[in-house]
């Protein structure tokens, strides 16, 4: 009697509950198993890209390129100085001299040796200016970055 | 619709009679009812008449799935525990309404569609997309918390 007495409460659940379920459409097998799967991989791949993403554009200026931008000049590779924009200037002093120019844009391949006159992120024709009483720094009169294609200068450090 | 009342009746000629009853019968039912839910009135007709014409064929000697619903129930309430007089099936319902508002959408599914609706395990394993056994140990775990809760209001002692 008490298992009828439970049965036929049930029977007298309200309306919601009832038609809630009244027309259930068959899933397939595993099909809860693969939504998850695909959920947590859609998740995944949108993390990687997003922290790619980011990464790439962290200290980057505007109009990032793909590699860090350098210049090698006499023998000496100068990559772009991590303060920029901070070290960006319109105007030099008169001991800058120019020492030479951009002459060729490789590929960004690292393991490709760099010449004199190769250049990331700068034009070809790029003038390169330095004083002569700092060495490890230059600068390049370039858009590199610029959204608006201004040309300014561009300091770069090197690290040697 | 035939649906609930051959998962009864486990035949599907009776089942379809017991439809025919129910068109009948909510022919005459609607007016002067007028059901906040066609669908559930439906549904609710279907059963007690189907459940009706079970007891009426009680001369059956295979268990359908009614009767192993039942069974399964049984073990929310042993048989050295009462159920509180004071306690009448509206009162009842209105509990496992309570209960079911506090279960998820897949368990709330698996218990109306076991209890309510008297489906196979295999029938709802198709509809949820779990196993069958996982269907088995669902169910297991809700009577379970059912009896639980029904302990915790006062209905079993």
């Amino acid at each position: 009697m008490k298992r009828k007495l439970l049965m036929n409460a049930i029977g007298g659940i309200s309306d919601s509950h009832i038609g809630e379920f009244a027309e259930v459409k068959p899933q397939k097998k595993g099909a809860v198993v693969w939504m998850l799967f695909v959920s947590v991989a859609a998740c995944l791949a949108l993390l990687l890209i997003s922290i790619s993403v980011i990464n790439n554009y962290v200290n980057t200026p505007e109009g990032s390129v793909s590699a860090i931008p350098y210049v090698k000049i006499n023998d000496m590779v100068y990559i772009i100085d991590s303060n920029y924009p901070n070290t960006t200037t319109n105007e030099l002093s008169d001991e800058y001299i120019v020492i030479g120019k951009v002459e060729r844009n490789p590929s960004s391949n690292k393991s490709q040796e760099k010449d004199n006159g190769d250049a990331i992120g700068c034009k070809v024709g790029d003038e390169i200016f330095q004083s002569p009483d700092l060495p490890n720094e230059i600068y390049v009169y370039t858009t590199l970055f610029s959204s608006s294609g201004e040309y300014r200068y561009v300091r770069f450090i090197c690290k040697e | 619709m035939p649906e609930s009342a051959t998962n009864i009746l486990c035949n599907h000629q009776d089942a379809e009679e017991c439809v025919n009853d129910y068109y009948l019968g909510v022919w005459n039912a609607i007016p002067p009812k007028r059901p906040n839910s066609l669908l559930a009135f439906v549904c609710r007709f279907v059963r007690n008449i189907s459940i009706n014409r079970y007891e009426y064929n009680s001369a059956q000697k295979r268990k359908g799935v009614y009767d192993v619903c039942l069974d399964e129930l049984q073990e929310c309430i042993s048989s050295d525990e009462t159920v509180e007089s004071e306690y009448n099936a509206n009162e009842l319902s209105r509990l496992i309404d309570e209960y079911l508002d506090t279960l998820d959408n897949t368990n709330r599914m698996v218990f109306v569609r076991r209890y309510w609706y008297i489906d196979s395990f295999e029938d709802i394993s198709s509809m949820s997309g779990l196993s069958e056994g996982a269907v088995r140990t669902r169910l297991s775990r809700l009577r379970s918390n059912l009896k639980e809760f029904l302990q915790s209001r006062g209905v079993i002692v």
